[in-house]
């Protein structure tokens, strides 16, 4: 798994068409330096938590919450 | 029934119980000690996004009645809070310190609402944060940006920066706040205040506007240990109407406050908690573990191998699950949010499936590292951040070396550990820096156990006097 991430304007819009996310390229250029940051983090653990001796780690969290929803 | 109103506002949410209880002042009385104080700084600190005067006046006098006619509410009877603005309070405003929910009414109070009510308490009013919660600075563009007491150019932290200022500028005896990554602790540290993140689960999140859904957590926030736990024993315990809540015992949390901490095992983690930070609050976090050896307690070095990593998974968990929530008003309202959340908001969107689960894996392995150094020491002392108030308006911070650092990451550096973990954390004044900005220190304890947090904290501040001190910038 490659560490680096790099994570340009194109990488963002193709991002979020495919999250469904209306973007303009402004934005685009915007959001590209910082997820790049965020997204080079997030491989790096990715690629710690891979590792063989922690195959048996399950996810903390377990969705329990109903709080907030009147306000939607 | 009258006492100098200035001594009125110095006293704590503690002692002003005890007076309106022995009938030494009124309720009334309380509550205009903390609108005369909020008349006279919120134009300045915008610490407040709504204050209910009238309302509070009028509930201070129905109290006044009742202690006259020997009735009392509760254990917080005719003392005045205040309120995040994310937590729901029926049929009064409840925005976010947002524009999306600036027109919204909740229809019934938040459990923790209800809960301080019924105890008697008084709100005053709801604070200012950073909207719906999602950054560490309180530095509001719909609400006005929110400042700190003790200097009026740097930042009170956030998200709950309105309390933390609220509450240390004296305008209130407590404060609700709400912690998913550091936003009791941190407020808490540079208002030179006091405030605990709960364990996950023990007080109800009901009618509180989430931002990540696994690591969101309702506090309060107070000038000394003994008002935190005073208020905690009217927040904690299960609700049926959160799911998330546990059935856990529910203990007198000021029981013991005054038992102080002999044979307590300290741990601390010098690689990571005491590397990287500003000599002024490496020194005062030093010189407090200092404090508790003298009182009786042991310090020892402990080594949590997986705690770099953390600020990867909080950052990951912390972005993903607030673009979920927001999802449609992000598509429908794009322009309603502040720039800072919006750019949050949508880089959440972009991140992958498998670098949030990455991320919840993460915090099992840390849970399961913390849970098995909790066999050779009771809790861990840390600082709570790294420096001291920035300036108003900073995006990035220097720590040391003249490197500027981005503020998100590095705020939350040190209060994202218990976050992940789901331990709880109590935040505690602990010094000041050569400009006299408060310091603040972290007590980290096992699941369930804030009585022995709030103990260990209340011995520390029998022993000190950093929690007595009042902002003198307004």
């Amino acid at each position: 798994m490659d560490n680096d991430a790099a994570v340009r304007d194109t990488t963002v819009r193709v991002l979020a068409e495919v999250a469904g996310l209306p973007l303009s390229d402004e934005r685009a250029m915007l959001l590209a330096p910082q997820l790049e940051v965020w997204v080079t983090l997030a491989n790096e653990l990715s690629r710690k938590m891979s590792a063989s001796h922690h195959s048996t780690l399950v996810p903390i969290t377990i969705f329990a919450h109903r709080s907030g929803g009147g306000a939607r | 029934m009258s006492r100098a109103r200035e001594d009125l506002a110095n006293v704590s949410l503690a002692e002003a119980a005890r007076l309106v209880d022995s009938k030494e002042v009124s309720p009334v009385e309380l509550v205009d000690v903390c609108l005369d104080r909020i008349g006279a700084v919120n134009d300045q600190l915008k610490a407040y996004i709504t204050v209910y005067a009238d309302q509070a006046r009028q509930v201070a006098g129905a109290m006044e009645q009742m202690v006259a006619a020997g009735h009392r509410l509760g254990p917080l009877h005719g003392v005045p809070v205040a309120l995040k603005d994310n937590i729901a309070l029926g049929g009064l405003r409840t925005t976010a310190g947002s524009k999306v929910l600036a027109d919204w009414i909740p229809e019934e109070d938040a459990t923790v609402a209800a809960r301080l009510k019924s105890a008697g308490a008084i709100i005053i009013g709801k604070t200012n944060m950073h909207e719906f919660a999602w950054g560490g600075t309180t530095d509001n563009p719909h609400y006005g940006t929110c400042r700190n007491p003790w200097d009026t150019a740097r930042f009170p932290a956030g998200s709950s920066g309105g309390s933390g200022a609220a509450v240390a500028a004296r305008t209130c005896y407590g404060a609700l706040g709400t912690d998913t990554g550091g936003s009791i602790r941190l407020p808490s540290a540079v208002n030179g205040i006091t405030g605990i993140r709960p364990t996950i689960g023990r007080v109800s999140n009901h009618g509180v506007i989430p931002l990540a859904w696994s690591m969101d957590t309702v506090g309060p926030m107070a000038r000394t240990v003994d008002d935190c736990a005073l208020m905690f024993n009217v927040l904690a315990g299960h609700d049926p109407k959160d799911d998330g809540s546990q059935l856990e015992p529910v203990p007198d949390y000021a029981a013991d406050l005054g038992a102080g901490v002999g044979r307590v095992r300290i741990g601390v983690v010098p690689d990571y908690f005491f590397h990287h930070l500003q000599p002024a609050v490496h020194d005062a976090v030093k010189r407090a573990l200092a404090t508790f050896t003298d009182l009786g307690a042991t310090v020892s070095d402990v080594r949590i191998d997986n705690i770099h990593g953390n600020i990867s998974a909080q950052l990951t968990i912390e972005s993903c699950e607030p673009s979920t929530y927001h999802q449609r008003w992000l598509r429908e309202r794009p322009t309603d949010y502040g720039e800072d959340v919006r750019r949050l908001l949508e880089i959440g969107e972009l991140m992958l499936a498998t670098h949030y689960l990455q991320a919840q894996r993460y915090r099992t392995l840390l849970r399961q590292e913390f849970m098995a150094a909790f066999r050779s020491v009771d809790v861990f002392v840390c600082p709570t951040l790294p420096f001291t108030a920035t300036p108003v308006g900073a995006t990035t911070v220097v720590i040391e070396d003249g490197m500027p650092e981005d503020m998100l990451s590095a705020i939350m550096q040190f209060t994202g550990v218990p976050s992940l973990t789901g331990l709880p954390s109590l935040a505690v004044p602990c010094g000041f820096d050569p400009n006299g900005l408060p310091i603040g220190m972290q007590i980290i304890g096992r699941p369930f156990e804030e009585a022995t947090l709030f103990r260990i904290g209340a011995a520390f501040q029998r022993a000190t006097d950093f929690h007595t001190r009042a902002p003198s910038a307004i």
